[in-house]
Protein backbone atom coordinates (compact mmCIF):
# COMPACT_ATOMS: atom_id res chain seq x y z
CA UNK A 1 0.00 0.00 0.00
CA UNK A 2 2.91 2.26 0.73
CA UNK A 3 4.23 1.77 -2.76
CA UNK A 4 0.82 2.74 -4.12
CA UNK A 5 0.83 5.98 -2.18
CA UNK A 6 4.38 6.73 -3.29
CA UNK A 7 3.31 6.20 -6.86
CA UNK A 8 0.24 8.35 -6.34
CA UNK A 9 2.31 11.21 -5.04
CA UNK A 10 4.69 10.85 -7.96
CA UNK A 11 1.82 10.92 -10.41
CA UNK A 12 0.19 13.88 -8.73
CA UNK A 13 3.42 15.84 -9.13
CA UNK A 14 4.68 14.71 -12.46
CA UNK A 15 2.36 12.78 -14.66
CA UNK A 16 -1.38 12.76 -14.47
CA UNK A 17 -3.11 15.23 -16.76
CA UNK A 18 -6.54 16.63 -16.20
CA UNK A 19 -9.29 14.18 -16.94
CA UNK A 20 -11.65 16.93 -17.96
CA UNK A 21 -10.77 16.88 -21.68
CA UNK A 22 -13.62 14.84 -23.09
CA UNK A 23 -14.86 17.82 -25.10
CA UNK A 24 -11.42 18.82 -26.35
CA UNK A 25 -11.90 17.60 -29.89
CA UNK A 26 -10.47 18.96 -33.11
CA UNK A 27 -12.77 18.75 -36.13
CA UNK A 28 -11.38 19.09 -39.65
CA UNK A 29 -13.36 20.97 -42.24
CA UNK A 30 -13.33 19.74 -45.84
CA UNK A 31 -9.89 19.77 -47.44
CA UNK A 32 -7.94 20.17 -44.20
CA UNK A 33 -5.18 17.60 -43.77
CA UNK A 34 -3.89 16.88 -40.28
CA UNK A 35 -0.37 15.47 -39.99
CA UNK A 36 0.48 15.74 -36.31
CA UNK A 37 -0.92 16.71 -32.93
CA UNK A 38 1.38 17.92 -30.17
CA UNK A 39 4.48 16.66 -31.91
CA UNK A 40 3.11 13.20 -32.69
CA UNK A 41 2.54 12.16 -36.28
CA UNK A 42 -0.78 10.57 -37.11
CA UNK A 43 -0.99 7.16 -38.74
CA UNK A 44 -2.10 6.97 -42.35
CA UNK A 45 -4.34 4.64 -44.25
CA UNK A 46 -7.07 3.91 -41.72
CA UNK A 47 -10.73 4.67 -42.03
CA UNK A 48 -10.98 4.24 -45.79
CA UNK A 49 -14.73 4.81 -45.94
CA UNK A 50 -14.94 6.90 -42.81
CA UNK A 51 -16.13 10.46 -42.88
CA UNK A 52 -14.69 11.02 -39.40
CA UNK A 53 -12.49 14.00 -39.07
CA UNK A 54 -12.27 14.33 -35.31
CA UNK A 55 -9.22 14.10 -33.13
CA UNK A 56 -8.67 14.43 -29.41
CA UNK A 57 -6.74 17.39 -28.00
CA UNK A 58 -5.11 18.09 -24.68
CA UNK A 59 -6.60 20.56 -22.26
CA UNK A 60 -4.59 23.76 -22.57
CA UNK A 61 -1.96 24.47 -25.18
CA UNK A 62 -2.01 22.36 -28.34
CA UNK A 63 0.11 22.38 -31.46
CA UNK A 64 -1.02 20.86 -34.76
CA UNK A 65 0.55 20.43 -38.19
CA UNK A 66 -1.91 20.92 -41.05
CA UNK A 67 -2.20 21.69 -44.74
CA UNK A 68 -5.12 22.45 -47.02
CA UNK A 69 -5.94 20.80 -50.33
CA UNK A 70 -7.61 23.27 -52.67
CA UNK A 71 -9.26 22.72 -56.02
CA UNK A 72 -7.63 25.11 -58.46
CA UNK A 73 -9.40 25.77 -61.74
CA UNK A 74 -7.10 25.21 -64.68
CA UNK A 75 -8.89 25.64 -67.97
CA UNK A 76 -11.89 23.36 -67.98
CA UNK A 77 -10.50 21.03 -65.34
CA UNK A 78 -9.71 21.27 -61.66
CA UNK A 79 -6.32 20.50 -60.19
CA UNK A 80 -5.67 19.65 -56.58
CA UNK A 81 -3.07 21.91 -55.05
CA UNK A 82 -1.82 21.54 -51.50
CA UNK A 83 -0.84 24.48 -49.34
CA UNK A 84 2.40 24.62 -47.42
CA UNK A 85 2.39 22.96 -44.01
CA UNK A 86 1.28 25.21 -41.16
CA UNK A 87 2.20 24.75 -37.52
CA UNK A 88 -0.66 26.14 -35.46
CA UNK A 89 -0.63 26.66 -31.72
CA UNK A 90 -3.78 27.39 -29.75
CA UNK A 91 -5.48 26.74 -26.45
CA UNK A 92 -8.24 24.16 -26.01
CA UNK A 93 -10.64 24.66 -23.19
CA UNK A 94 -13.13 21.83 -22.85
CA UNK A 95 -14.97 22.41 -26.14
CA UNK A 96 -14.83 21.15 -29.74
CA UNK A 97 -12.78 23.24 -32.17
CA UNK A 98 -13.26 23.22 -35.94
CA UNK A 99 -10.40 24.19 -38.22
CA UNK A 100 -11.13 25.40 -41.72
CA UNK A 101 -9.48 27.35 -44.53
CA UNK A 102 -10.88 30.21 -46.58
CA UNK A 103 -12.35 29.48 -50.01
CA UNK A 104 -9.45 29.01 -52.41
CA UNK A 105 -9.88 28.56 -56.15
CA UNK A 106 -6.75 30.03 -57.74
CA UNK A 107 -2.99 29.69 -57.51
CA UNK A 108 -2.75 33.27 -56.36
CA UNK A 109 -5.18 32.61 -53.52
CA UNK A 110 -3.22 29.61 -52.32
CA UNK A 111 -0.01 31.66 -52.40
CA UNK A 112 -1.76 34.35 -50.36
CA UNK A 113 -2.96 31.68 -47.94
CA UNK A 114 0.59 30.39 -47.52
CA UNK A 115 1.75 33.90 -46.72
CA UNK A 116 -1.12 34.88 -44.45
CA UNK A 117 -1.93 31.48 -42.91
CA UNK A 118 -5.43 32.80 -42.26
CA UNK A 119 -6.88 29.60 -40.89
CA UNK A 120 -10.13 29.70 -39.02
CA UNK A 121 -10.43 27.96 -35.65
CA UNK A 122 -13.89 28.22 -34.17
CA UNK A 123 -16.03 26.83 -31.39
CA UNK A 124 -19.49 25.31 -32.08
CA UNK A 125 -21.08 28.75 -31.62
CA UNK A 126 -18.66 30.18 -34.22
CA UNK A 127 -16.57 32.05 -31.69
CA UNK A 128 -13.02 32.40 -33.06
CA UNK A 129 -10.15 30.73 -31.24
CA UNK A 130 -6.94 32.76 -31.08
CA UNK A 131 -3.92 31.03 -32.53
CA UNK A 132 -0.42 31.57 -33.82
CA UNK A 133 0.74 29.97 -37.06
CA UNK A 134 4.01 29.53 -38.92
CA UNK A 135 4.98 27.55 -41.97
CA UNK A 136 6.99 24.44 -41.19
CA UNK A 137 10.29 25.06 -42.99
CA UNK A 138 11.13 21.98 -45.06
CA UNK A 139 14.14 21.67 -47.30
CA UNK A 140 14.92 18.94 -49.81
CA UNK A 141 12.98 15.86 -50.86
CA UNK A 142 9.45 15.69 -49.55
CA UNK A 143 9.09 11.93 -49.63
CA UNK A 144 9.19 10.19 -46.27
CA UNK A 145 9.46 13.37 -44.22
CA UNK A 146 9.83 12.70 -40.48
CA UNK A 147 7.33 15.24 -39.21
CA UNK A 148 8.01 14.47 -35.57
CA UNK A 149 11.69 15.32 -36.08
CA UNK A 150 10.85 18.42 -38.10
CA UNK A 151 8.43 19.63 -35.43
CA UNK A 152 10.97 18.96 -32.71
CA UNK A 153 13.49 21.13 -34.55
CA UNK A 154 10.81 23.76 -35.22
CA UNK A 155 10.07 23.93 -31.51
CA UNK A 156 13.69 24.85 -30.83
CA UNK A 157 13.23 28.03 -32.88
CA UNK A 158 11.81 31.36 -31.67
CA UNK A 159 8.87 31.08 -34.13
CA UNK A 160 5.56 32.34 -32.73
CA UNK A 161 3.91 28.93 -33.00
CA UNK A 162 6.85 27.05 -31.50
CA UNK A 163 6.39 25.47 -28.10
CA UNK A 164 9.47 24.82 -26.00
CA UNK A 165 9.86 21.07 -25.45
CA UNK A 166 8.97 21.32 -21.77
CA UNK A 167 5.54 22.63 -22.73
CA UNK A 168 4.67 20.22 -25.51
CA UNK A 169 3.56 17.63 -22.98
CA UNK A 170 0.92 19.07 -20.71
CA UNK A 171 1.93 18.73 -17.09
CA UNK A 172 -0.46 16.87 -14.84
CA UNK A 173 -3.03 18.66 -12.79
CA UNK A 174 -4.93 15.66 -11.49
CA UNK A 175 -4.33 14.94 -7.86
CA UNK A 176 -4.43 11.48 -6.42
CA UNK A 177 -6.55 11.57 -3.34
CA UNK A 178 -5.45 9.81 -0.21
CA UNK A 179 -8.62 7.74 -0.12
CA UNK A 180 -8.24 6.54 -3.69
CA UNK A 181 -8.10 2.80 -3.88
CA UNK A 182 -5.28 1.04 -5.62
CA UNK A 183 -7.53 0.22 -8.57
CA UNK A 184 -8.59 3.87 -8.83
CA UNK A 185 -4.98 4.94 -9.07
CA UNK A 186 -4.26 2.22 -11.62
CA UNK A 187 -7.24 3.39 -13.65
CA UNK A 188 -5.96 6.95 -13.64
CA UNK A 189 -2.54 5.73 -14.69
CA UNK A 190 -4.03 3.77 -17.58
CA UNK A 191 -5.99 6.78 -18.69
CA UNK A 192 -2.93 8.96 -18.40
CA UNK A 193 -0.63 6.73 -20.44
CA UNK A 194 -3.35 6.06 -23.02
CA UNK A 195 -3.68 9.78 -23.59
CA UNK A 196 0.05 10.29 -23.84
CA UNK A 197 0.41 7.48 -26.38
CA UNK A 198 0.44 8.24 -30.09
CA UNK A 199 -2.68 7.21 -32.03
CA UNK A 200 -0.74 4.29 -33.51
CA UNK A 201 0.29 3.10 -30.06
CA UNK A 202 -3.29 3.50 -28.85
CA UNK A 203 -4.49 1.28 -31.69
CA UNK A 204 -1.80 -1.30 -30.95
CA UNK A 205 -2.81 -1.27 -27.32
CA UNK A 206 -6.51 -1.68 -28.09
CA UNK A 207 -5.76 -4.53 -30.47
CA UNK A 208 -3.78 -6.28 -27.74
CA UNK A 209 -6.76 -6.40 -25.36
CA UNK B 1 -19.45 9.53 -18.98
CA UNK B 2 -16.53 11.70 -19.88
CA UNK B 3 -14.25 8.67 -19.86
CA UNK B 4 -16.42 7.01 -22.48
CA UNK B 5 -16.45 10.18 -24.52
CA UNK B 6 -12.69 10.30 -24.25
CA UNK B 7 -12.30 6.78 -25.55
CA UNK B 8 -14.64 7.48 -28.46
CA UNK B 9 -12.78 10.63 -29.31
CA UNK B 10 -9.46 8.85 -29.30
CA UNK B 11 -10.78 6.00 -31.41
CA UNK B 12 -11.59 8.43 -34.20
CA UNK B 13 -8.00 9.61 -34.32
CA UNK B 14 -7.06 6.79 -36.68
CA UNK B 15 -9.07 8.33 -39.49
CA UNK B 16 -6.29 10.57 -40.66
CA UNK B 17 -7.24 12.81 -43.57
CA UNK B 18 -3.95 13.20 -45.30
CA UNK B 19 -3.57 13.70 -49.02
CA UNK B 20 -0.79 12.84 -51.36
CA UNK B 21 1.79 15.57 -51.45
CA UNK B 22 2.55 16.54 -55.04
CA UNK B 23 5.72 18.39 -54.11
CA UNK B 24 8.67 16.03 -54.53
CA UNK B 25 11.46 18.48 -53.84
CA UNK B 26 11.57 21.93 -52.31
CA UNK B 27 14.88 23.51 -51.48
CA UNK B 28 17.30 26.28 -52.44
CA UNK B 29 14.61 28.05 -54.44
CA UNK B 30 13.72 25.01 -56.53
CA UNK B 31 10.31 23.37 -56.32
CA UNK B 32 9.57 20.23 -58.31
CA UNK B 33 6.02 18.95 -58.40
CA UNK B 34 4.65 15.85 -60.04
CA UNK B 35 0.95 16.07 -60.74
CA UNK B 36 -1.31 13.41 -62.16
CA UNK B 37 -4.81 13.14 -63.55
CA UNK B 38 -5.80 9.57 -64.32
CA UNK B 39 -9.25 8.45 -65.31
CA UNK B 40 -10.50 5.09 -66.52
CA UNK B 41 -14.12 4.35 -67.28
CA UNK B 42 -16.32 1.51 -68.44
CA UNK B 43 -18.50 3.09 -71.10
CA UNK B 44 -21.41 2.07 -73.27
CA UNK B 45 -21.38 5.00 -75.68
CA UNK B 46 -24.27 6.56 -77.55
CA UNK B 47 -23.37 4.66 -80.71
CA UNK B 48 -25.31 1.42 -81.28
CA UNK B 49 -22.50 0.11 -83.44
CA UNK B 50 -20.03 0.18 -80.55
CA UNK B 51 -19.89 -2.37 -77.75
CA UNK B 52 -19.13 -1.33 -74.16
CA UNK B 53 -15.47 -0.45 -73.81
CA UNK B 54 -12.86 0.42 -71.23
CA UNK B 55 -11.92 4.00 -72.06
CA UNK B 56 -9.03 6.10 -70.86
CA UNK B 57 -9.27 9.81 -70.29
CA UNK B 58 -6.35 12.10 -69.58
CA UNK B 59 -3.89 9.66 -67.97
CA UNK B 60 -1.71 12.73 -67.56
CA UNK B 61 1.57 13.17 -65.75
CA UNK B 62 2.59 16.79 -65.28
CA UNK B 63 6.10 17.75 -64.31
CA UNK B 64 6.24 21.28 -62.94
CA UNK B 65 9.46 23.05 -61.98
CA UNK B 66 9.60 26.47 -60.35
CA UNK B 67 12.72 28.48 -59.54
CA UNK B 68 12.55 31.39 -57.15
CA UNK B 69 14.64 34.15 -58.75
CA UNK B 70 14.22 36.56 -55.85
CA UNK B 71 12.43 39.89 -55.68
CA UNK B 72 9.09 38.09 -56.11
CA UNK B 73 10.12 36.81 -59.55
CA UNK B 74 9.78 33.14 -60.47
CA UNK B 75 10.75 31.08 -63.49
CA UNK B 76 8.56 28.08 -64.21
CA UNK B 77 8.12 25.31 -66.73
CA UNK B 78 5.78 22.38 -67.26
CA UNK B 79 5.87 19.21 -69.30
CA UNK B 80 2.53 17.44 -69.44
CA UNK B 81 2.48 13.94 -70.87
CA UNK B 82 -0.78 12.20 -71.67
CA UNK B 83 -1.03 8.48 -72.22
CA UNK B 84 -4.73 8.03 -72.97
CA UNK B 85 -4.24 7.47 -76.70
CA UNK B 86 -1.40 5.06 -76.02
CA UNK B 87 -3.65 3.14 -73.63
CA UNK B 88 -6.30 2.92 -76.34
CA UNK B 89 -3.71 1.33 -78.63
CA UNK B 90 -4.08 4.22 -81.05
CA UNK B 91 -0.41 5.14 -80.99
CA UNK B 92 2.82 3.60 -79.87
CA UNK B 93 3.91 6.23 -77.37
CA UNK B 94 2.83 9.09 -75.22
CA UNK B 95 1.43 12.44 -76.26
CA UNK B 96 2.84 15.77 -75.16
CA UNK B 97 -0.13 17.86 -74.08
CA UNK B 98 1.72 20.87 -72.74
CA UNK B 99 5.30 22.09 -72.88
CA UNK B 100 5.96 25.64 -71.79
CA UNK B 101 8.19 27.91 -69.80
CA UNK B 102 7.69 31.36 -68.44
CA UNK B 103 8.23 34.01 -65.82
CA UNK B 104 5.92 35.06 -63.05
CA UNK B 105 5.96 38.27 -61.08
CA UNK B 106 3.48 38.59 -58.25
CA UNK B 107 0.11 37.70 -59.82
CA UNK B 108 1.17 38.10 -63.45
CA UNK B 109 2.60 35.19 -65.47
CA UNK B 110 3.92 35.13 -69.02
CA UNK B 111 4.59 31.83 -70.73
CA UNK B 112 5.54 30.56 -74.16
CA UNK B 113 5.11 27.14 -75.72
CA UNK B 114 2.55 24.42 -76.27
CA UNK B 115 -0.49 24.95 -74.09
CA UNK B 116 -4.20 25.68 -73.88
CA UNK B 117 -5.30 29.07 -75.15
CA UNK B 118 -7.09 31.58 -72.92
CA UNK B 119 -10.51 30.68 -74.34
CA UNK B 120 -10.14 27.23 -72.77
CA UNK B 121 -10.83 28.88 -69.42
CA UNK B 122 -14.40 29.56 -70.55
CA UNK B 123 -17.40 27.39 -69.75
CA UNK B 124 -19.48 25.82 -66.98
CA UNK B 125 -20.12 22.37 -68.49
CA UNK B 126 -19.76 19.63 -65.85
CA UNK B 127 -19.97 16.36 -67.78
CA UNK B 128 -17.32 13.66 -67.57
CA UNK B 129 -17.88 13.04 -71.29
CA UNK B 130 -19.69 15.57 -73.42
CA UNK B 131 -22.92 14.17 -74.90
CA UNK B 132 -22.84 13.01 -78.53
CA UNK B 133 -22.81 15.81 -81.08
CA UNK B 134 -22.16 18.61 -78.59
CA UNK B 135 -19.27 20.90 -77.67
CA UNK B 136 -18.29 22.12 -74.26
CA UNK B 137 -18.62 25.61 -75.73
CA UNK B 138 -17.74 27.44 -78.95
CA UNK B 139 -14.10 27.97 -77.94
CA UNK B 140 -13.66 24.24 -77.53
CA UNK B 141 -15.48 23.78 -80.86
CA UNK B 142 -13.12 26.18 -82.70
CA UNK B 143 -9.65 26.08 -81.10
CA UNK B 144 -8.57 25.88 -77.47
CA UNK B 145 -4.90 24.82 -77.65
CA UNK B 146 -1.84 25.38 -79.79
CA UNK B 147 1.86 24.65 -80.28
CA UNK B 148 3.12 28.22 -80.70
CA UNK B 149 1.26 30.06 -77.97
CA UNK B 150 2.26 33.19 -76.09
CA UNK B 151 0.04 33.75 -73.08
CA UNK B 152 -0.28 36.21 -70.21
CA UNK B 153 -2.37 35.48 -67.11
CA UNK B 154 -2.98 38.20 -64.57
CA UNK B 155 -4.76 37.53 -61.30
CA UNK B 156 -5.78 40.73 -59.53
CA UNK B 157 -7.84 39.01 -56.81
CA UNK B 158 -11.16 40.52 -57.95
CA UNK B 159 -10.45 40.23 -61.66
CA UNK B 160 -8.68 37.48 -63.56
CA UNK B 161 -7.47 38.34 -67.05
CA UNK B 162 -5.91 36.04 -69.63
CA UNK B 163 -4.71 36.88 -73.14
CA UNK B 164 -3.15 34.42 -75.57
CA UNK B 165 -1.96 34.45 -79.15
CA UNK B 166 -1.00 31.51 -81.27
CA UNK B 167 1.47 32.25 -84.04
CA UNK B 168 0.79 31.16 -87.58
CA UNK B 169 4.35 29.78 -87.81
CA UNK B 170 4.22 29.54 -91.58
CA UNK B 171 6.92 27.30 -92.99
CA UNK B 172 7.42 25.44 -89.72
CA UNK B 173 6.17 22.00 -88.81
CA UNK B 174 3.70 23.52 -86.37
CA UNK B 175 2.19 25.99 -88.83
CA UNK B 176 -1.52 26.66 -88.64
CA UNK B 177 -4.05 29.44 -88.46
CA UNK B 178 -3.31 32.11 -85.91
CA UNK B 179 -5.72 32.78 -83.08
CA UNK B 180 -6.02 35.42 -80.39
CA UNK B 181 -8.03 34.87 -77.21
CA UNK B 182 -9.15 37.11 -74.38
CA UNK B 183 -10.75 35.81 -71.20
CA UNK B 184 -11.82 37.83 -68.19
CA UNK B 185 -13.63 36.76 -65.02
CA UNK B 186 -14.66 38.37 -61.78
CA UNK B 187 -16.32 37.39 -58.53
CA UNK B 188 -18.94 39.14 -56.45
CA UNK B 189 -19.20 37.03 -53.33
CA UNK B 190 -20.94 33.86 -54.50
CA UNK B 191 -21.47 35.08 -58.06
CA UNK B 192 -18.79 34.51 -60.72
CA UNK B 193 -19.07 36.19 -64.09
CA UNK B 194 -16.87 35.59 -67.13
CA UNK B 195 -16.57 36.64 -70.75
CA UNK B 196 -14.33 35.51 -73.59
CA UNK B 197 -13.54 36.58 -77.13
CA UNK B 198 -11.57 34.81 -79.83
CA UNK B 199 -10.37 35.73 -83.30
CA UNK B 200 -9.44 32.56 -85.19
CA UNK B 201 -7.95 33.64 -88.52
CA UNK B 202 -9.63 32.15 -91.61
CA UNK B 203 -12.13 30.33 -89.39
CA UNK B 204 -14.31 32.33 -87.03
CA UNK B 205 -14.82 35.07 -84.50
CA UNK B 206 -16.32 33.81 -81.22
CA UNK B 207 -17.52 35.32 -78.01
CA UNK B 208 -19.21 34.03 -74.90
CA UNK B 209 -20.51 34.95 -71.46
CA UNK B 210 -21.06 32.81 -68.39
CA UNK B 211 -22.35 33.08 -64.84
CA UNK B 212 -22.08 30.79 -61.85
CA UNK B 213 -23.73 31.17 -58.48
CA UNK B 214 -22.50 29.18 -55.51
CA UNK B 215 -25.22 28.90 -52.88
CA UNK B 216 -23.27 26.46 -50.73
CA UNK B 217 -24.86 23.06 -51.16
CA UNK B 218 -26.02 23.94 -54.67
CA UNK B 219 -24.12 25.59 -57.52
CA UNK B 220 -25.90 27.01 -60.57
CA UNK B 221 -24.16 27.78 -63.84
CA UNK B 222 -25.01 28.95 -67.34
CA UNK B 223 -22.99 29.92 -70.39
CA UNK B 224 -23.70 31.10 -73.91
CA UNK B 225 -21.16 31.26 -76.69
CA UNK B 226 -21.49 32.00 -80.39
CA UNK B 227 -19.18 31.74 -83.40
CA UNK B 228 -19.48 33.85 -86.50
CA UNK B 229 -18.11 31.45 -89.10
CA UNK B 230 -15.92 33.05 -91.77
CA UNK B 231 -17.44 32.91 -95.26
CA UNK B 232 -20.85 31.96 -93.95
CA UNK B 233 -23.98 33.83 -92.97
CA UNK B 234 -24.68 31.23 -90.34
CA UNK B 235 -23.72 31.48 -86.67
CA UNK B 236 -23.03 28.51 -84.46
CA UNK B 237 -24.11 28.73 -80.84
CA UNK B 238 -23.74 26.57 -77.73
CA UNK B 239 -25.33 27.09 -74.38
CA UNK B 240 -25.12 25.15 -71.14
CA UNK B 241 -27.23 25.04 -68.02
CA UNK B 242 -25.75 23.23 -65.03
CA UNK B 243 -26.85 22.56 -61.49
CA UNK B 244 -24.63 20.84 -58.96
CA UNK B 245 -25.74 19.49 -55.60
CA UNK B 246 -23.43 18.73 -52.74
CA UNK B 247 -25.27 15.88 -51.05
CA UNK B 248 -22.51 15.45 -48.47
CA UNK B 249 -18.81 16.15 -48.03
CA UNK B 250 -18.15 13.09 -50.16
CA UNK B 251 -20.91 13.04 -52.75
CA UNK B 252 -21.80 15.48 -55.53
CA UNK B 253 -24.52 15.33 -58.16
CA UNK B 254 -24.57 17.33 -61.39
CA UNK B 255 -27.34 17.85 -63.91
CA UNK B 256 -26.71 19.58 -67.19
CA UNK B 257 -28.43 20.63 -70.37
CA UNK B 258 -26.54 21.43 -73.57
CA UNK B 259 -27.87 23.00 -76.75
CA UNK B 260 -25.83 23.31 -79.94
CA UNK B 261 -27.36 25.10 -82.91
CA UNK B 262 -25.62 25.87 -86.20
CA UNK B 263 -28.82 27.22 -87.78
CA UNK B 264 -29.03 24.07 -89.92
CA UNK B 265 -29.27 21.44 -87.24
CA UNK B 266 -30.10 21.79 -83.57
CA UNK B 267 -28.90 19.28 -80.97
CA UNK B 268 -30.40 19.04 -77.49
CA UNK B 269 -28.65 16.97 -74.88
CA UNK B 270 -28.67 16.40 -71.13
CA UNK B 271 -26.46 14.57 -68.67
CA UNK B 272 -26.51 13.57 -65.02
CA UNK B 273 -23.58 12.36 -63.00
CA UNK B 274 -22.64 11.46 -59.46
CA UNK B 275 -19.19 11.69 -57.94
CA UNK B 276 -18.02 10.07 -54.70
CA UNK B 277 -14.76 11.13 -53.11
CA UNK B 278 -13.22 8.90 -50.50
CA UNK B 279 -13.15 10.87 -47.26
CA UNK B 280 -9.73 9.58 -46.35
CA UNK B 281 -8.27 10.69 -49.70
CA UNK B 282 -10.11 13.37 -51.62
CA UNK B 283 -7.76 12.66 -54.53
CA UNK B 284 -9.72 9.49 -55.37
CA UNK B 285 -13.15 9.74 -57.01
CA UNK B 286 -15.65 7.14 -58.18
CA UNK B 287 -18.19 8.42 -60.67
CA UNK B 288 -21.06 7.41 -62.92
CA UNK B 289 -22.83 9.32 -65.66
CA UNK B 290 -25.72 8.98 -68.06
CA UNK B 291 -26.37 11.31 -70.95
CA UNK B 292 -28.71 11.49 -73.89
CA UNK B 293 -28.46 13.53 -77.06
CA UNK B 294 -30.46 14.06 -80.23
CA UNK B 295 -27.24 13.18 -82.06
CA UNK B 296 -26.83 9.78 -80.40
CA UNK B 297 -28.40 6.41 -81.13
CA UNK B 298 -29.01 5.66 -77.48
CA UNK B 299 -28.11 6.86 -74.01
CA UNK B 300 -24.43 7.10 -73.15
CA UNK B 301 -23.71 5.33 -69.85
CA UNK B 302 -20.38 5.22 -68.07
CA UNK B 303 -18.84 4.54 -64.66
CA UNK B 304 -15.27 4.96 -63.65
CA UNK B 305 -12.56 6.05 -61.29
CA UNK B 306 -10.37 9.12 -61.22
CA UNK B 307 -7.17 9.77 -59.33
CA UNK B 308 -5.74 13.26 -59.10
CA UNK B 309 -2.59 14.23 -57.31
Amino acid sequence: MKSTHTLAVFLSIALLPSLGFAENILKLDEGVNLFAINGRELPKGSGFFSTKGEFSLSEGTNQILVSYTAEIKNGNSDELEESELSVITFTASDQPITISAPGISSSRQIEAFNNQRNWSLTTPDNAPIRYTANLLPLQGFRLGVDYEKELSEFNQTPAAAAIPPTETTALPTETINAHDTEQTVILKMLQHWYKLASPATQETFKASL
Amino acid sequence: MKKIALTLALSTAVFAQTSTAATLYDGDGLTYKLKGDWQIQLRDSASESKDPDVEFDDLELKNTVTYDLGNNLQAFGQLDFSFDKAAENQQSGDKLEEAYMGLKYDGVAFRVGKMNTSGDEFGVEAAYEKPAGTNEDQFEAMVDAGDDVLRVDADFDIVYLSVSHELESTGNTSQGDASTDLYVSTNFDALALAAAYQIYDNNSDSWGVSAQYDAGFVNLGADYSVSDIDGSDLDETTYNLVIRFEASQTTDFALGYVNVDDEIEKVDAWYANVSYRFPSQKNVTLFAEISDSDAGDESDILAGMQIKF
